[in-house]
């Protein structure tokens, strides 16, 4: 059970407190309710260009990191396709340095036309390291690409390509900052060694007196039904053969996600999963298989990847998987293997409850998503589901209808 | 004045700050069992969970042929004879343990996670696959084949490639801590090279046991029982003498990668382990020049001139060396403004004394990690398992917080008088 208190500003900032006397530290979390999502299609990367020039100083404060690290802190953060995340780790004793970092690239950004082209191409670079110097590191953009036509997940964070991050100007930060960096747009949670009544203090301090902004009114088009298999061949130098097959599935606070997730773990998760067994150590068609799921706020993806056999034929690769999905539509599973992905996903729980950060970082992920107390309760909607939920969500999901696929081919050399 | 205005928040003015002056320290219970092995036990922490971890001198030191301290532990993964593969890892699945099992250049390590209440029904299990792995061709035989594979992939990574030949540049490719594995080497193996393996270095005489988290009584009577008999005892490995390359000539290398949008760079030398005296002073210049964001190379390199997403310099330790590595993946055409900036930063650590102000917030950052780096019996326990591996104990944190607490600006331009020079080290380019 992870306690906390919650109060919102007037400014419509929302405050998470979880005391924990047992550490030293003091963990401090804001959630922006921006992603690469909220982006114009002619200006992806946008949101996660944006969290980089966060830390290029602020009004009143020529650099972020530098204070911090001082009061012996240490700070990142991270962007995704639903939301923006920045967090400081840092000796409870120096508390009130957070507040007044954080407070202040809120009240008001520095950046400039030099600031910009600077992290535009620090950016540039990590575009390239990630997406384009690595074998297969072109994936994600062929997945997102493929799976959504309509909806912004359609590009991944980092951007579809790099000219739209070449394209940025001042005007676009500006605009974006004003829009979705307001009090009313960000969730805090403060954990570690401090006293709701401190927080409270420090919230109002430096946090009350930064302007509302205007409600935000997200209109994203909604994916539409996907009616027929689509495929992608691919041919790169890659060293052996790959593929990967999506299914859209339902968004984070469906019960779709629930029982999907788990299905996913029954799939591919560890040497003892069924797809392992089936595919890899009795067919011997892929060197290595696995599952997972987008976990989206809007409607997400199940991921199905594997690495073929040298020399294995791709396509009764996938009719081979496909086999094996299909048993899921057709019958029920037996109840051990439901139970054994329970056991899992609580011993799960239980293990990432252990990190302070981990624990602020998701009270404020499931505050975004509706409800803080989640943290204390989804653990009862996996216990919950049953072998007919398997069934019935299997039948739904593998459909060809309902899946992208790529062959990804290494070049012959 | 009017009364808003007394209120009026100076946001210029930072915070009054508090130095970390002194850390509490998790301090171990030290036990052994019946046989002798050593316990270290890390206790008091809110979830019902444990972690167990033995910790065998069977590292890459120790092999005889390439792959055996690695493959062994991957092994080990794969079950035993009352529990084959797909049985022992369907077990632990069912109850939701985790386990995990590496070769590092001198140890090897077998990490259990577990939820207190099932750790008796997993603990016999990792009983037998400890003492006596399996080891079954076939799972042996697809195990390589995803290995192969992987390597394949990474063998097309400039940065994996110049890691590479970094650490073969410095210790010679046949040396445990130089070589780095070609395809070649999976050729060779067979499950007899692994069981030969695990029976001369996995015995109780040559185990240490480290366990933390919620950890009573009855999680040690069980770890006794499974572990503490005379069932299991054996001969202490001999110390091999290993001769490394005598890498001081100066080897500048640079692979070209046709098509690449970035170079990988590695630059250093060899350096000392952390049980060596200049060690924890050391450790201070290197965060200055490359050990935190805030850093000369990172502030330099990636905040002024946006040559690169990131760069860092570290020390690596191992039980019989030690070095220096600043890494880094730039565009490949400012590959030789950044090696020069690179250089740069280490002679204005050699010419220049570095300000109060800086070495202030070094001493501040460096403390303030160290106590994040000891918080929860989890953390305090994966530290002490890189100091009684050295024969070090938990002085060794107080020592280090004395050091950060004390040096001073001189020994700092000392040190990396002694120890920067750039005329003295590798650099490897990939890309």
């Amino acid at each position: 059970m992870i306690k906390y208190e919650r109060f919102t500003l007037d400014n419509g900032l929302r405050v998470l407190v979880h005391e924990d006397e047992t550490t030293p530290l003091a963990a401090v979390n804001l959630l922006y309710d921006v992603g690469s999502r909220d982006e114009d299609a002619e200006k992806t990367g946008f949101a996660h260009l944006f969290e980089h020039l966060m830390f290029e100083g602020s009004k009143n404060i020529e650099d972020f990191d530098e204070p911090l690290q001082r009061a012996g802190g240490e700070s990142n953060a991270f962007t995704n396709n639903d939301i923006t995340n920045y967090y400081d780790v840092l000796p409870a004793s120096n508390l009130e340095t957070a507040f007044w970092l954080e407070s202040d690239r809120m009240l008001s950004l520095d950046i400039n036309k030099e600031s910009l082209d600077l992290q535009r191409k620090v950016v540039i670079e990590e575009f390239k390291e990630n997406y384009l110097t690595q074998p297969f590191g072109d994936v994600w953009h062929l997945v997102s690409a493929l799976a959504y036509k309509v909806h912004p997940y359609q590009w991944p964070t980092i951007g579809r390509n790099l000219e739209h991050i070449e394209g940025f100007k001042l005007n676009d930060v500006k605009q974006f900052f004003k829009k979705y960096y307001v009090p009313n747009n960000a969730i805090l949670v403060v954990g570690g060694n401090v006293k709701v009544d401190q927080v409270k203090g420090l919230s109002e301090k430096w946090f009350g007196d930064i302007p509302k902004g205007k409600p935000i009114n997200r209109l994203l088009p909604k994916e539409p039904l996907q009616t027929e298999k689509r495929v992608l061949e691919v041919h790169a130098d890659v060293p052996g053969d790959a593929l990967y097959k999506m299914f859209h599935m339902g968004d984070r606070n469906s019960d779709n996600f629930y029982v999907v997730d788990l299905l996913s773990d029954i799939l591919a998760s560890g040497n003892a999963s069924i797809l392992y067994r089936r595919l890899v150590k009795e067919l011997r068609l892929f060197t290595e298989i696995e599952a997972y799921v987008t976990g989206t706020s809007d409607d997400g993806l199940l991921i199905l990847e594997g690495k073929l056999v040298p020399g294995a034929n791709m396509k009764k690769a996938e009719k081979a998987l496909d086999d094996e999905l299909d048993k899921f539509a057709q019958s029920l599973i037996n109840e051990r293997e439901l139970l054994k992905v329970k056991n899992k996903q609580e011993s799960v729980t239980v293990f990432s409850e252990v990190n302070l950060l981990h624990r602020a970082m998701n009270l404020a992920y499931y505050e975004v998503l509706g409800d803080a107390n989640l943290i204390n309760t989804e653990m009862d909607k996996y216990l919950a589901i049953t072998t007919a939920d398997v069934l019935e969500h299997s039948q739904n999901i593998f459909k060809q209808e309902n899946s992208s696929v790529i062959y990804y081919y290494a070049n012959k050399k | 004045m009017p009364i808003k205005n007394k209120l009026k928040l100076d946001r210029t003015a930072t915070p009054p700050l508090a130095r970390v002056e002194k850390l509490n320290v998790l301090l171990p219970e030290k036990l052994a069992l019946p046989n002798g092995i050593p316990v270290y036990v890390f206790t008091g922490m809110q979830q019902d969970a444990v972690k167990v971890e033995w910790v065998f001198n069977a590292g890459k030191w120790y092999e005889h042929e390439r792959l055996q301290a690695s493959m062994t532990a991957r092994m080990m993964k794969e079950g035993c004879k009352d529990y084959p593969s797909h049985e022992f890892n369907d077990l632990l699945d069912f109850y939701g343990a985790t386990v995990k099992s590496s070769a590092g250049p001198d140890t090897s390590s077998f990490q259990l996670y577990s939820l207190n209440k099932h750790l008796a029904q997993v603990l016999p299990m990792i009983e037998d696959v400890i003492k006596e792995p399996l080891v079954d061709p076939r799972d042996l035989e697809i195990v390589v084949q995803a290995n192969r594979e992987q390597l394949k992939v990474n063998l097309m990574k400039p940065d994996y490639l110049a890691d590479k030949l970094y650490s073969e540049t410095l210790y010679g490719s046949t040396h445990p801590y130089g070589y780095d594995l070609e395809l070649a080497d999976y050729d060779n193996l067979a499950p007899e090279k692994l069981h030969s393996y695990h029976k001369e270095f996995y015995n109780a005489s040559n185990c240490s046991i480290v366990v933390s988290g919620n950890v009573d009584s009855k999680v040690m009577k069980l770890i006794e029982r499974e572990f503490g008999g005379a069932d299991w005892l054996g001969d202490k490995p001999r110390v091999h003498l290993r001769k490394d390359l005598d890498s001081k000539e100066r080897v500048s290398r640079n692979e070209v990668m046709q098509g690449s949008y970035q170079s990988a760079l590695r630059i250093g030398k060899k350096m000392f382990n952390k049980a060596t005296p200049d060690y924890q002073e050391f450790s201070v210049v290197n965060t200055i020049l490359g050990g935190y964001f805030g850093s000369r190379l990172m502030s330099n390199i990636r905040e002024e001139k946006g040559y690169t997403y990131g760069i860092y310099s570290g020390l690596s330790s191992m039980r019989h060396g030690g070095h220096l590595i600043v890494s880094t993946e730039v565009g490949v055409d400012v590959r030789q403004a950044a090696i020069d900036e690179i250089y740069a930063e280490m002679l204005r650590l050699q010419d220049e004394p570095v300000s109060q102000d800086e070495l202030e917030l070094v001493r501040n950052y460096m403390l303030g990690r160290l106590q994040n780096g000891l918080d929860g019996p989890f953390k305090v326990a994966s530290m002490y398992k890189g100091l009684y591996t050295y024969e070090l104990d938990i002085d060794y944190i107080y020592s280090l917080v004395e050091v950060i607490n004390t040096i001073t600006p001189e020994r700092i331009q000392e040190l990396a008088n002694k120890y920067l020079d750039p005329t003295t080290m590798h650099e490897i380019t990939v890309g």
